[in-house]
């Protein structure tokens, strides 16, 4: 700060340093990609694994965002978000294995219409899921976040729990739809179809969320309630609803990605949620609680650490998050994108 | 005098475990300005926000314009017509002064001769108009905060404390808006420590100490006697 | 006597009769339960007592969620089971692997709580099941330090092995008794300890902290520093419990010692007998393993009852027993957040 700012608004008064602060995080993407060239041998791997470590981030995101919105309005912290994925994940897989003649023809058309039916199915079972989550699990403890935890930690055991009774235990194998297989040569390096098509959905989300929150009214009020709820409601809205309502979208977001997730890995499992679960948190924690813009770039983060340390040193990489996680901590203990919170 | 357009009837408020308003009445007439004033710690903010609805009552009623609002959830209180700044200005500070001003609109966007009589009255909100709330200087979110609640019509206005932490000049401006405001008819219920502030905007005046009301009457008669400030207040409101 | 305890008396006439149950069947269990495998059984409830008061002093006592429990516990056990590997089998070595374990254990878990608590309680949450996954998985990759997937048999001193045998008193002790006992006094002697520490100045700054972290900052307290130092201690005893784990079972393995199933384990007991209470641990862990056995037979006769309708018998089928207890679990922290201790003592 070069002097202090009187009735002249701070902006002018800021240094280029100053004002280029807050946009520090958003350059750790291309930064990291950059390291990622000057590590990686041959440029098309790494073209390979920056288009597969977005496309994991753009999963993450979708799947993140909607549980750092709801911390960020409500402080609540939901563990039981994992449950979400799971649920998504099997909702959709059993559309789709039911939707087989769709997914197994070749043609495009037919493929992306057997996906959006699962996915809605998903969003639907999920959303009316985080409803009651919302109504059972979470509204009894507002404002304790030691019973939070335990509650919604006893939620996920018995949504888990359901899946077993609803799906059996065991593993289910999903195969990519037909046109969606396979990939396309790009500068001597294969992308896969299916990873550009995540990467392509997880930046619409992320568009349309931003646009939501940016342009729309319903928008504001969530961006402000983020930062004080009490004078949201002072203001006239009532705040409860708009969180009701969060939550639902959250808990869709959860299955959309379950879904992607599922498509990703072609294969899934009870557990999966619980899994991609640990590499929320750390998306969330480094994003900044709260915010949705930290989220996606702490999410294409951890995706492009993740993919590249599992090139280059393949034991490291889940224990390279970690190491993220703590760097950036120290380096902002409120994650990179920190939420402006009254109180 | 006419009907009050606010009155509180024996109102006790806890928070958590402790008793702070322990049967607060007074009211609040149509038209005018009331001020609150009373110590630090008197439960002045309290009452506002017990108004409002922030805290629960644990006793007593709160009526506006004849009509219970103690029950009613803060968001239903707001409807019912009622603008509030509270002591910390609740600006959103993410938001743009814009974004702030529409959020209190609540048919979607500022009426725009409403808006004109705004940027009138602070004319470093049009300057500011978009940029974020939170580079503001405190004099200015201290006037985008009482722009926000007048955005829209208001039955009464609650405003706690605006002169608080502020430069002299700006103070001068918040008088003359508030000076405004009141010369349009509207109830203001407010709360000010600045004396000569008080004094010249106040009509009515409603003293709290410890959580009651312990006297009330006009602004005139109160200025007027300067043992009943000393003995109410601990000051003489010709020396400020 | 209550001096031992610390002068933290059971308040319940009910309660005090069942830890002494406890206390009892456990001290006389090789005697009064023939057979290994309710030995197993004793030794694994002496273990998990441990385990889980230990994290109700961070829970209870701090207000402090981990999930990297099992983490500390494994890094015990895993501290025993290297250094018996590396080191040979000897006295020195089985302790030396201890000792190690549990200063692993209380240098990582102050790291992680000076990393998080300084900022929210709630990122101790987070970021404690992220590292506990993340070390779990390295554990299962390092095969050659860890055994991998399959873990480690260990060689532990022949005194402590089935083999070894002696009379006392007309009576034949095998080795497999004495390492009863090693187990059973060592976990006595921890829960004692920790009984203490709750008792202490110590235990009651911590209890103020967890009722308004605000107010015992404003009154003077370091709030993260003795939040620092509850997670400290409940990983070092957690280890410590690790550690007498491996040297019983003669094994460490991901599933014995670091799974996920481990940790809700510990969080279930430590709600349903009573957080910040220590003798819910007792309680709590006594009654979990036994109706663990009991509510899986029970479910599998009901389920074979009722197999003629749809879907109930998916749900009683014994596998899903965990479905029944997260449904106690969440009501247990609605309706009795202080868990059986507190309602016995609410009782008394």
């Amino acid at each position: 700060m070069s002097t202090a700012p009187t009735h002249a608004p701070t902006m002018t008064s800021l240094s280029l340093a100053e004002r280029l602060k807050p946009w520090l995080p958003v350059a750790l993407v291309p930064v990291l990609m950059l390291l990622g060239f000057l590590a990686i041998p041959s440029s098309s791997s790494w073209l390979t694994l920056t288009l597969a470590g977005l496309a994991m981030g753009m999963m993450i995101f979708v799947i993140a965002s909607g549980m750092t919105l709801v911390f960020g309005l409500m402080d609540v912290i939901n563990f039981g978000h994992g449950a979400f994925i799971s649920f998504g994940a099997f909702v959709g897989t059993s559309v789709l294995l039911m939707l087989g003649s769709w997914t197994g023809a070749p043609s495009l058309m037919l493929n992306l219409l057997a996906i959006a039916a699962a996915v809605l199915a998903a969003m639907a079972v999920t959303g009316v899921l985080g409803l009651g989550f919302e109504r059972v699990i979470v509204r009894p403890v507002y404002g304790s976040h030691l019973k939070q935890i335990l509650v919604t930690m006893g939620g996920l055991i018995v949504a888990e729990q359901m899946i077993f009774v609803l799906w059996g235990g065991h593993e289910i194998v999903i195969a990519r739809p037909e046109t969606l297989k396979g990939a396309i040569t790009f500068a001597g390096a294969a992308l896969e179809k299916y990873r550009l098509l995540a990467v392509g959905v997880g930046l619409v989300v992320f568009l349309s969320m931003r646009a939501v929150l940016r342009r729309t009214k319903l928008g504001l009020i969530v961006r402000a309630g983020v930062e004080n709820p009490e004078m949201v409601q002072a203001l006239g809205y009532d705040i409860t609803r708009v969180f009701v309502g969060v939550f639902i979208a959250g808990s869709a977001l959860a299955g959309l990605g379950g879904v992607m997730w599922a498509l990703y890995q072609e294969v899934i499992t009870v557990h999966m949620g619980n899994e991609i679960m640990i590499l929320v948190f750390i998306v969330v924690i480094i994003g900044g609680l709260g915010s949705v813009e930290g989220c996606f770039i702490g999410a294409l983060t951890v995706g492009l650490v993740q993919n590249y340390t599992a090139f280059l040193e393949p034991k490291l990489a889940l224990v390279s998050n970690i190491a993220l996680m703590v760097a950036i901590l120290m380096w902002r203990p409120m994650g990179m994108v920190p939420v402006v919170k009254a109180k | 005098m006419s009907d009050p357009i606010l009155s509180l009837r024996d109102v006790k408020t806890d928070i958590g475990q402790y008793h702070i308003l322990h049967g607060v009445s007074f009211d609040v007439p149509k038209g005018a300005v009331t001020m609150l004033l009373g110590r630090n710690g008197a439960g002045k903010t309290t009452t506002l926000r017990t108004i409002m609805g922030l805290w629960r009552t644990r006793a007593g009623q709160i009526t506006l314009n004849g009509d219970r609002i103690d029950a009613l959830p803060p968001a239903r209180i707001a409807r019912q017509g009622i603008g509030f700044v509270p002591e910390d200005m609740g600006i959103f500070s993410d938001l743009t002064v814009a974004e702030n001003l529409r959020l209190a609109a609540l048919s979607g966007a500022p009426d725009p001769a409403r808006l004109e009589g705004i940027f009138a009255a602070f004319p470093a909100l049009r300057t500011f108009y978009h940029s974020a709330a939170g580079t503001l200087s405190g004099g200015q979110k201290q006037m985008l905060s009482i722009a926000r609640a007048m955005v829209e019509e208001r039955a009464l206005y609650l405003i706690d404390e605006p002169s608080k932490g502020l430069a002299p000049a700006i103070v001068a401006t918040l008088a003359r808006a508030l000076r405004d405001l009141k010369a349009r008819g509207a109830s203001i219920l407010m709360v000010e420590q600045n004396v000569s502030l008080a004094r010249a905007l106040g009509d009515h005046v409603a003293v709290m100490d410890d959580g009651r009301i312990v006297w009330t009457g006009t602004m005139a008669a109160l200025a007027a006697d300067p043992a009943l400030q000393d003995r109410l207040m601990g000051l003489r409101m010709d020396h400020a | 006597m209550l001096t031992l305890i610390s002068g933290d008396r059971p308040q319940s006439r009910i309660l005090g009769a069942l830890l002494l149950l406890v206390l009892l069947a456990l001290a006389f269990a090789p005697f009064l339960f023939p057979g290994s495998r309710s030995l197993e059984t004793a030794a694994r409830i002496c273990i998990f007592i441990v385990l889980v008061a230990s994290y109700d002093l961070l829970l209870g006592y701090g207000g402090i969620v981990s999930f990297a429990h099992t983490m500390f516990f494994g890094m015990g056990a895993y501290g025993v089971g290297i250094a018996l590997d590396r080191l040979g089998t000897g006295w020195g070595a089985m302790g030396l692997g201890a000792l190690a374990g549990m200063a692993l254990a209380g240098a990582v878990a102050l790291v992680i709580a000076l990393l998080s608590l300084r900022v929210r309680a709630i990122f101790f949450a987070m970021i404690t099941l992220a590292i506990a996954s993340a070390v779990a998985v390295l554990v299962s990759q390092l095969s050659g330090l860890t055994g991998g997937e399959d873990g480690m048999n260990l060689r532990i001193p022949r005194e402590l092995t089935p083999a070894f045998r002696f009379e006392v008193l007309g009576l034949t002790v095998t080795g497999k008794i004495l390492n009863y006992y090693l187990v059973f006094l060592g976990c006595l002697a921890l829960f004692l300890t920790m009984l203490r520490l709750v008792n202490s100045p110590f235990g009651r700054v911590l209890l103020a902290i967890r009722e308004n972290a605000f107010r015992a900052e404003a009154i003077g307290y370091r709030v993260v520093a003795y939040r620092a130092a509850a997670t400290t201690l409940s990983a070092v005893i957690a280890a410590a419990a690790g550690a007498l784990f491996a040297i019983w079972l003669r094994y460490v393995g991901p599933s014995t010692v670091l799974g996920m199933e481990i940790m809700m384990d510990i969080l279930l007991i430590v709600v349903i007998g009573g957080m910040g209470t220590m003798y819910g641990a007792v309680v709590g862990t006594a009654i979990f393993v036994l109706a663990q056995n009991y509510l899986k037979t029970l479910m599998g006769g009901l389920a074979e009852a009722t197999s003629g309708l749809p879907l109930v018998p998916d749900l009683l089928n014994p596998d899903r027993w965990l479905l029944w207890l997260g449904v106690l679990f969440i009501l247990s922290v609605y309706f009795f957040p202080t868990g059986i201790v507190g309602r016995l003592r609410g009782a008394r």
